[in-house]
């Protein structure tokens, strides 16, 4: 061995010159922006009053630290993205942190769990480990119970006392799970690395149509993401890039994607068409091999469908059928039906409205352009477009659209990023920045309306305490912490729904007239009638336009000084209101 | 570290067992809430999935998530619906099917290749 050979020998794996420092800043600054931004958004969130929330949600109440926080870790992303070899580690890290600061942050800023609907989930999962489901085919909950069976079934065996304690995690929980099929689907549409973790990037500042509550739509589109991932992987057809698996294991990756399609279609009425649909497209186009599977699909479906849910679907068949190709009541009931509310609602109706067309032209564009620069792969444009076929059926309770925009939103991200991919930095950053502050708007917007104070919370349960079974709870909207207890015993009804919100909606708010036909109203419901009016109605009524900035005030006022009623409860934030005997009357 | 250098076998036979008894004994959630979640959440497709040798851990653990779901909820539904509904009992049925799927593993290694 030559003097020279053995000294490069001796050097082998140290670098000839010492790093210099400003290679090991480099190296560490990303790491140290992550780290620093998640303190910084820690540290900013305990002062965050959402008391002082504006029209706008919560927005409007975070320090411009959470700002700061924020831009600090969309900044070191791009950077990493664009400057430095890609380590996978470290664009896990930043992603991580990006889905702990947008989907944690109710949990860490509001007392208890948000959305009346979450409420109303627990009191779903608690009748049906009660056993006092079986009501005949109603309720949509009871034929599709599989997320609350295993939800139930998960929290009795972990010793969860209640669901709503740990509600507000939920949104961060699935945003985690759905990493891994997010993963694995983008790793099919490109080599790029640093593509892939962009796209990811974009799918989470793109999600602010909020289906990751606590929800059986949340837990169906984690199994949605999963296999598809299983289907682009590993499904290809002989002859196609891709993954190549022996038969027997392809053979069983079928079957399981069967299995895991029957736990969806027990959990969730709208998820498997979507998936049925994404997977048929697939097969048509030849880039699915097993060309069984959407006859298989139906098959599980169309069993469940006629021997678990007849009852439901028996009862409510004009409604589900009436929806087929009325896309002018569909796009009516998702966009038109929500423009309407105060000048901050607006805005934010609009930034909603905007965000989603907006993602969808630069995504379809995007797709374009790169099948012209010789991108020839149809399957991330086909699973793109699919969902929009769900648009033509069914207006879905006016959510359609937003459920279209979730199924889409994979391949929408990805269209994206690869436009964005290619722009210089300082694009980069300020689209990442955008689309930030988009998501703060647009996600949390409503928020005013959308958490609850404790004070709320205590009424509900003395409202709960005080309705004997079988009477009626009446709210003046829908946004209140209820249904979460004896969700069967009772019948809930908001006075804003009912047929008679015409005419009481038409008198002065908190007239003798207007309580009067309230009154009317109330009496009119089986087994008696207990009112209760919250915060959170009073904001959704002066957010939505249901009436006058303040005019719940006013019917609150109305009501204490009306004979016809009777003030059983009151704190800050909440009243219950009984039917007072009426003079001839036995009470 | 891989997903494959993981004794999944092993983890998901002593977590098979740890969830049911934590549960059984009513321990302090402290313990028994990741324990419990963790193995519904991954136990029982991290019993079979290893057999299929897709190689890729995020491949793995993402199959995974979904058969232990689809057999956490078709073991709950089997047993509300058979008016047998118990969460430590249904524990216990999804615990002995993750034991079964380990146990597969093991005859596997075992057989000579």
């Amino acid at each position: 061995m030559t003097l020279l050979e053995r000294t490069a020998a001796d050097l082998d794996g140290v670098p000839a010159v010492p790093a210099p420092a400003r290679a090991v800043a480099a190296r560490v600054a990303p790491w140290l922006a992550v780290g620093g931004s998640l303190a910084l958004w820690t540290l900013s969130l305990p002062g965050v009053q959402p008391r002082a929330m504006t029209s706008l949600g919560l927005v409007s109440v975070l320090p411009a630290t959470a700002f700061v926080a924020l831009a600090l870790l969309g900044v070191s992303f791009c950077v990493t993205v664009w400057r430095r070899p890609a380590s996978s580690a470290l664009l896990a890290s930043h992603v991580v942190a990006l889905v702990f600061m947008l989907y944690a942050l109710p949990a860490l800023v509001e007392p208890t769990a948000r959305f009346a609907v979450t409420w109303r989930h627990a009191g779903v999962l608690q009748a049906i480990l009660d056993g006092s489901y079986r009501d005949g085919g109603s309720n949509p909950y009871f034929e599709w119970p599989g997320f609350f069976v295993l939800a139930g079934f998960a929290a009795k065996a972990a010793g969860i006392g209640s669901v709503i304690g740990a509600a507000n995690w939920a949104p961060l929980v699935f945003d985690l799970l759905y990493l891994g099929p997010l993963l694995l689907i983008l790793r099919t549409l490109t080599i790029d690395p640093r593509l892939v973790w962009l796209a990811v990037w974009v799918f989470y500042l793109g999600n602010w149509v909020g289906q990751d509550y606590f929800s059986p739509q949340a837990f169906a589109y984690l199994l949605y993401l999963i296999v598809l991932a299983i289907l682009v992987t590993w499904m290809r057809p002989a002859g196609w890039p891709g993954s190549r698996v022996r038969p027997p294991v392809r053979a069983a990756l079928i079957g399981i994607v069967l299995f895991i399609f029957a736990a969806m279609v027990v959990s969730h009425q709208l998820t498997p068409f979507a998936l049925l649909s994404s997977t048929a497209v697939l097969v048509i186009a030849r880039r699915c091999g097993a060309r069984g599977l959407p006859a298989a699909m139906t098959v599980i479906l169309l069993i469940w469908l006629a021997y678990m849910t007849a009852g439901f679907l028996g009862g409510h068949s004009s409604e589900i059928v009436g929806g087929i190709g009325h896309l002018d009541t569909t796009v009516g009931t998702n966009v038109g039906g929500r423009l309407r509310g105060d000048a901050g609602h607006l805005f934010v109706a609009r930034a909603r409205i905007g965000l989603t067309l907006c993602l969808w032209a630069v995504a379809f564009l995007a797709a374009l352009w790169l099948r012209r620069r010789g991108h020839r792969e149809p399957a991330p444009l086909l699973l793109f477009l699919a969902p929009f076929g769900l648009a033509l059926v069914q207006p879905y309770g006016g959510e359609i659209l937003l459920r279209v925009f979730l199924f889409a939103l994979p391949f929408t991200a990805f269209f994206i990023a690869s436009v964005m991919r290619r722009a210089p930095l300082p694009v980069a950053v300020a689209v990442t920045l955008l689309l930030t502050a988009g998501f703060l708007v647009t996600r949390y917007g409503n928020e005013r309306m959308d958490w609850f104070t404790p004070g709320e919370v205590r009424a509900v349960d003395r409202l709960d305490a005080l309705a004997p079974a079988g009477s009626t709870l009446v709210a003046w909207s829908n946004s209140l912490p209820w249904e979460a207890r004896h969700y069967t015993a009772h019948r809930y009804r908001s006075i804003v729904a009912s047929k008679a919100w015409a005419r009481i909606g038409a008198l002065p708010s908190g007239s003798p007239r207007q309580i009067a036909a309230v009154a009317e109203y109330m009496r009119a419901q089986k087994g008696g009638a207990f009112l209760v009016l919250t915060r959170s109605q009073a904001a959704e009524v002066d957010i939505t336009g249901y009436g006058p900035p303040g005019s719940l005030a006013d019917v609150d006022v109305g009501l204490r000084r009306s004979p016809a009623f009777r003030r059983l409860y009151a704190n800050r934030d909440a009243s219950v209101y009984g039917l007072a005997p009426q003079a001839g009357r036995t009470p | 570290m891989s997903a494959r250098r993981v004794p999944w076998a092993a983890v998901v036979a002593v977590a098979a067992v740890a969830a049911p008894v934590l549960a059984l004994a009513g321990a302090p959630a402290a313990v028994r809430l990741p324990v419990v979640l963790v193995f519904l959440l991954l136990g029982p497709g991290m019993a079979f999935v290893p057999l299929l040798g897709l190689g890729d851990p995020v491949a793995e653990l993402t199959v995974a998530v979904g058969i232990s779901l689809a057999i956490d909820v078709a073991v709950a539904l089997a047993m509300l619906y058979a008016g047998a509904w118990s969460p430590p009992a249904t524990l216990v049925v999804v615990a002995a099917l993750a034991l079964g799927g380990a146990a597969l593993q093991w005859v596997k290694e075992a057989r000579p290749a």
